[in-house]
């Protein structure tokens, strides 16, 4: 009799486990932790760089002012500043206008010694610094405005349309996917005429114009890929545009126009030869430019980016489901490491020196640093508080630093210590069982067959099958209620009579001829219930019982009652046949439970001594 | 009967006849008659006798079931802790080594073996109602039950026999021994005549040698019927005698030992189905499912219609994930006649699982109207399983009721019954049905997690943590349990 397994509930509750971090050997060395150095920088705002040309490279870095756990000095205002770190010295600190968004270096020129320059971006300027004093002011190109909302703002200036007329107006420009100015955006979405009239009379005099808001910046080489190369600037702005700057800053080489708002950006190769600027919008897509044109190759991710890498071919993308996707740089997807939280940021960790070891670290928002080499888990730790912005590079004569913002300002250096061990082990990845196949059973031919049929028919068996499906449905509901109203079944199907569930189990024990039934009757309900008769009918020619009706007097819910009742087979040559035991109440002819027991038959062999004692009982 | 009719034929004549054509009762009733005019006559004597044998004949070559002082009291096993794989109390687990079958996919029977596809003696009996409590008890019973349908009492008195002078004729002498074993069931004197006649014949045939074996085999006396077996089959070489000498071994717990035989007389009768049927019963019950199966294939070679093999094959394939197969095997069943609730629930399974949704439900509508109250539980079982394949947990949770309702000691029903309350929310409802479930099925895995489960999620870690060690008694391989547990283990720490 094949009786199918039964659907068990399991509990699926899948937690990424990773192990294997602690029985590495130290990895990161602290170097120097300053939590008072009231800064708090994110990592696109955070470089090493050699500004001297002395071989001595200094960390660069533009603090926000944003963060409302730093106050803004002796004056209390909240001041935007860059400031230059040398071994645990700060060596300047000069006050930047607006918001960082970016600060990058780079080198604009082959003469001795080479002295790299400090890009700042914030607002709609880059602001470039050489020995450490700006000299050169880059503005980005205002956003061109639509000529036909020129005509309307120009009409509600001269007088020309009053306010119901330029609202109109500016409406049916939106309506046509028209990219209008912020001052436009912001009237529209008002909805009282006053406001609107307001509005209208504070702005229509100033000219209209756009600034275009810095995003993101990188730098590209100009001419080879090499480490002190020229380079030029990349910038990414809100007008979702990318500019390629030449090296003095002065001029833009090229524009691309992008469907997105661009937010980070690698680069990879040289201007001059063959070079990509790989660029993550924030919407989810990722570009790519390679010479004159935008790659058709749109890699299009499950969530919003929050950072980006390049390994040698490969771009690593953190999303905002708590995972590092890994692609080609044409756009082909490797795999995908799932993280327990969110990232909240990324770095390249790219040693140098002793071994070239190329991974990611990643910090979460559970506290963790994690290194990733690949698919593999190099090294946890966790950190004092949440980074806000990580920058790995070389500082001062040491190659392989970290460098670290925290929420609460304070500013950490990590080194990678000499011998940690970085590579993959091989240890990691899939677990070995991913590797055995699966006992699949082969395909044979009556199931390529079957499945033939099930295509021809497929409506023909659907209709037998429903059809089929009320039948049963119905025979099945006859049955349930013929239980219900028979008070068939070890478990009482209905609580308006007894105020309780009921559930009983009969067995029988014996050699024979006498026997024992012994019964278990739970109240499985809330209530206890009295006075229940309990009925056995049996074959009076073959058994013999003391009673055949007893009544219980109480039952109370979730105790087991155990009784035993003792059956005398009176014909020994019978056979065997069944009592059946009511569970009746005092209110329903019809029984709440009922119970069949299959009554052994007598063994001949014990059968001849009890028969006296049958005579006793008489 | 018409005296001096020259029509009527010789009555012994009609009675030899009759016998031929296997009308047992015809025979009897006539050479009674014959008899009570002349008690002297040998032949109608002999004729008598064995017509009551064969009317009264059991093939006695497959195993039978075992009653409960049997199972109880039995100490003719050779080792105390055997090694697994060497008897039949400790088959193979997944443990030894041996791919097994996994219990959370293939059910398992009330001794927590993988059920086979075919049920035979031995087997499947349920505990606490009907089973014999000894099986020589109810051959007594038997016994004495086709005597008193005579008048005038028995035919033969075997204590008043005076067994030395029938061992002197051998004819009448194998027939007496039939009758004392199968009709009279009298293994003693069976024993004692057959002692006498294999004197007389100077231990020379193997005949006498085999029927003591079988008397010895009857009286529980196995290593002395061993032997006799073993020295039987050396004077001639019969199917039936390795049969009965695996059956020695079987009771002796040594399937080794049987296996051993069985292939020794496979190897004289290269064509017999029957040992080889033996075989694949023994890896059957040490858990060797592939070994098994390939012994079910061989029989199925040399015989297509063998209903075992088939069966066996079928139930096989349906739990390896090939319902299709399964189910061609199961329509040549049907071919073959064989007509009845489990075949036609399993046929209804099978369609199922291999998506030949026509033709399913309308054989569950047959394994219904076919069934008793032994397998219909089993089948409305069945369409609940069905029932929660197709999302239908309204109809599932009827047909689980009904199922209980006919049998009251279905532990899988209450088990799933258990699920369907929790999904609606009743908590008390689905503890109670667990609980139904695991005290009426003691040997199943899946209440006694699904308890823990709940027990773990309404917070009453200790209930679980001592459900979990249940679990992973029955089923030790179990890994929800096991996650489960680490993640007890970690509470309480």
């Amino acid at each position: 009799m094949i009786a199918n397994k039964n659907g068990t509930p399991t509990n699926k509750n899948h937690s990424l486990e990773e192990t294997g971090s602690e029985l590495r050997e130290k990895i990161w060395l602290d170097a120097w932790y300053d939590p008072l150095a009231n800064i708090t920088a994110s990592s696109s705002c955070m470089t090493f760089c050699d500004v001297n040309g002395d071989g001595d490279h200094k960390f660069v870095v533009a603090s926000s002012s944003a963060n409302p756990l730093i106050n803004g000095g002796s004056t209390g205002l909240p001041i935007n500043k860059m400031r230059v770190y040398k071994g645990t010295q700060v060596v300047n600190e000069s006050v930047i206008l607006e918001e960082p968004v970016a600060v990058c270096s780079y080198y604009s020129d082959l003469k001795m010694p080479r002295k790299s320059i400090i890009a700042v971006g914030c607002g709609s300027f880059v602001f470039l610094y050489r020995n450490l004093q700006p000299f050169f002011k880059f503005t980005i190109p205002p956003i061109v405005i639509d000529p036909d909302e020129l005509a309307i703002w120009a009409k509600l200036g001269s007088g020309k349309y009053d306010e119901k007329t330029g609202y109109d107006e500016l409406f049916k420009l939106r309506d046509l996917n028209k990219q209008l100015s912020i001052r436009s955006y912001e009237l529209l979405s008002l909805t009282e005429r006053e406001e609107i009239k307001n509005l209208i009379n504070q702005r229509k005099n100033t000219p209209l114009n756009t600034q275009n808001i810095l995003t993101c910046m990188t730098v590209l080489k100009k001419d080879k890929d090499e480490v002190d190369a020229i380079g030029c600037l990349v910038l990414g702005t809100e007008s979702k545009a990318v500019m390629i700057l030449d090296p003095s800053g002065s001029s833009v080489l090229k524009k691309f126009q992008l469907q997105n708002v661009p937010v980070f950006m690698v680069t990879h190769g040289a201007y001059d030869n063959d070079y990509r600027v790989i660029i993550a919008c924030r919407n989810g897509s990722i570009y790519t430019l390679k010479g004159d044109d935008i790659s058709g190759v749109v890699i299009e991710l499950d969530s919003q980016p929050c950072g980006m890498l390049r390994i040698e071919k490969s771009i690593v993308v953190g999303t905002m489901n708590c995972v590092l996707h890994y692609y080609h740089t044409r756009g082909k997807k490797q795999y995908s490491v799932y993280l327990p939280s969110n990232i909240k940021n990324m770095e390249l960790l790219d040693m140098k020196a002793q071994r070239n070891v190329k991974c990611v670290i990643a910090f979460l928002e559970n506290n963790e640093l994690r290194i990733y080499n690949g698919k593999t888990l190099i090294h946890t730790i966790a950190t004092v508080d949440q980074v806000v912005g990580m920058c790995f590079g070389i500082y001062g004569t040491e190659p392989n630093v970290l460098a670290l913002s925290y929420r609460n300002g304070g500013v950490e250096f990590k080194m990678v210590s000499r011998v940690a061990k970085l590579e993959n082990t091989g240890k990691g990845g899939p677990p070995p069982e991913q590797e055995i196949p699966l006992k699949l059973p082969t395909r044979t031919k009556i199931y390529m067959e079957q499945t033939e049929r099930e295509k021809e028919h497929a409506t023909d068996m659907h209709r037998v099958f429903q059809k089929e499906l009320c039948k049963l449905r119905l025979t099945t509901a006859r049955a349930y209620v013929k239980i219900l109203t028979d008070g068939q079944g070890p478990v009482s199907q209905s609580n308006h009579m007894t105020g309780g569930s009921i559930r009983l189990n009969a067995t029988v024990s014996g050699l024979g001829p006498l026997f024992k039934i012994r019964m278990t009757i739970t109240n499985t309900g809330q209530k206890a219930i009295t006075r229940i008769p309990v009925v056995f009918i049996y074959n009076q020619q073959i058994y013999l019982m003391k009673q055949s009706i007893i009544e219980i007097p109480a039952l109370i819910p979730q105790v087991q009652y155990k009784m035993g009742y003792d059956v005398l087979q009176i014909d020994e040559t019978a056979g065997s046949d069944s009592i059946r035991i009511l569970l009746c109440t005092p209110q329903s002819a019809i029984p709440v439970i009922t119970a069949v027991v299959n009554m052994p038959l007598t063994d001949a062999l014990v059968g001849s001594v009890p028969q006296t004692a049958m005579g006793q009982q008489r | 009967m018409q005296e001096g009719n020259a029509m009527q034929m010789d009555p012994a004549i009609l009675a030899l006849s009759r016998y031929r054509r296997r009308r047992f009762d015809d025979t009897i009733d006539l050479t009674t008659d014959i008899l009570a005019r002349n008690f002297k006559d040998q032949a109608m004597w002999f004729l008598k006798c064995r017509a009551l044998t064969a009317k009264n004949w059991i093939d006695d070559t497959e195993m039978e079931d075992e009653g409960v002082a049997e199972l109880l009291l039995d100490d003719h096993s050779v080792a105390s802790a055997p090694r697994p794989g060497t008897s039949l109390k400790k088959p193979f687990n997944a443990e030894s080594g041996r791919t097994t079958a996994n219990p959370g996919i293939r059910p398992t029977t009330r001794d927590g073996r993988p059920v086979t596809g075919f049920a035979r003696p031995g087997t499947g009996s349920a505990p606490g109602t009907s089973r014999p409590v000894t099986q020589s008890g109810r051959f007594v019973r038997l016994g004495t039950a086709s005597m008193r349908t005579e008048e005038g009492g028995p035919f033969i008195v075997a204590d008043s026999l005076d067994l030395k002078k029938y061992a002197q004729r051998p004819a009448l002498a194998k027939a007496l021994c039939d009758y004392l074993l199968y009709f009279d069931h009298n293994a003693k004197k069976a024993l004692e005549l057959a002692a006498f006649a294999t004197e007389e014949v100077e231990f020379k045939d193997w005949w006498w040698k085999a029927r003591l074996g079988k008397c010895y085999y009857k009286l529980g006396l196995y290593r002395d019927a061993e032997k006799q077996f073993k020295s039987s089959l050396k004077d001639q070489d019969m199917i039936t005698t390795y049969l009965e000498l695996g059956k020695v071994y079987i009771k002796l717990d040594q399937p080794n030992a049987a296996i051993e035989y069985y292939e020794k007389g496979c190897h004289q009768h290269p064509g017999d189905t029957h040992l080889i049927l033996g075989i694949a019963r023994i890896h059957d019950q040490l858990n060797d499912m592939e070994k098994s199966l390939l012994y079910y294939e061989k029989i199925l070679d040399l015989n297509s219609s063998n209903i075992e093999g088939i069966s066996c094959l079928a139930g096989n394939y349906f739990y390896e994930d090939q319902p299709e197969l399964a189910l061609r095997l199961y329509r040549r069943l049907i071919q073959m006649g064989v007509n009845n609730t489990e075949l036609w629930n399993n046929l209804a399974l099978c369609c199922f699982y291999s998506s030949q949704y026509d033709m399913c439900l309308n054989c569950f509508e047959r394994a219904l109207a076919l069934a008793d109250d032994n397998n219909m539980a089993d089948v409305w079982y069945n369409i609940g399983q069905v029932a929660i394949g197709i999302g239908d947990l309204g109809l599932a949770y009827h047909a689980f009721k009904v199922a209980i309702s006919v049998d009251g000691n279905h532990p899988e029903s209450f088990n799933n019954l258990g699920v369907l309350e929790l999904r609606q929310g009743h908590l008390d409802e689905s503890k109670n049905n667990f609980d139904a479930a695991i005290s009426l099925g003691p040997y199943l895995h899946e209440p006694v997690f699904n308890s823990a489960l709940l027990s773990y999620k309404m917070g009453n870690h200790q209930d679980s943590y001592n459900q979990l060690q249940k679990v992973l008694e029955i089923y030790p391989q179990h890994t929800d349990s096991a996650e489960l547990l680490t993640k007890l283990r970690k509470h309480f720490s």
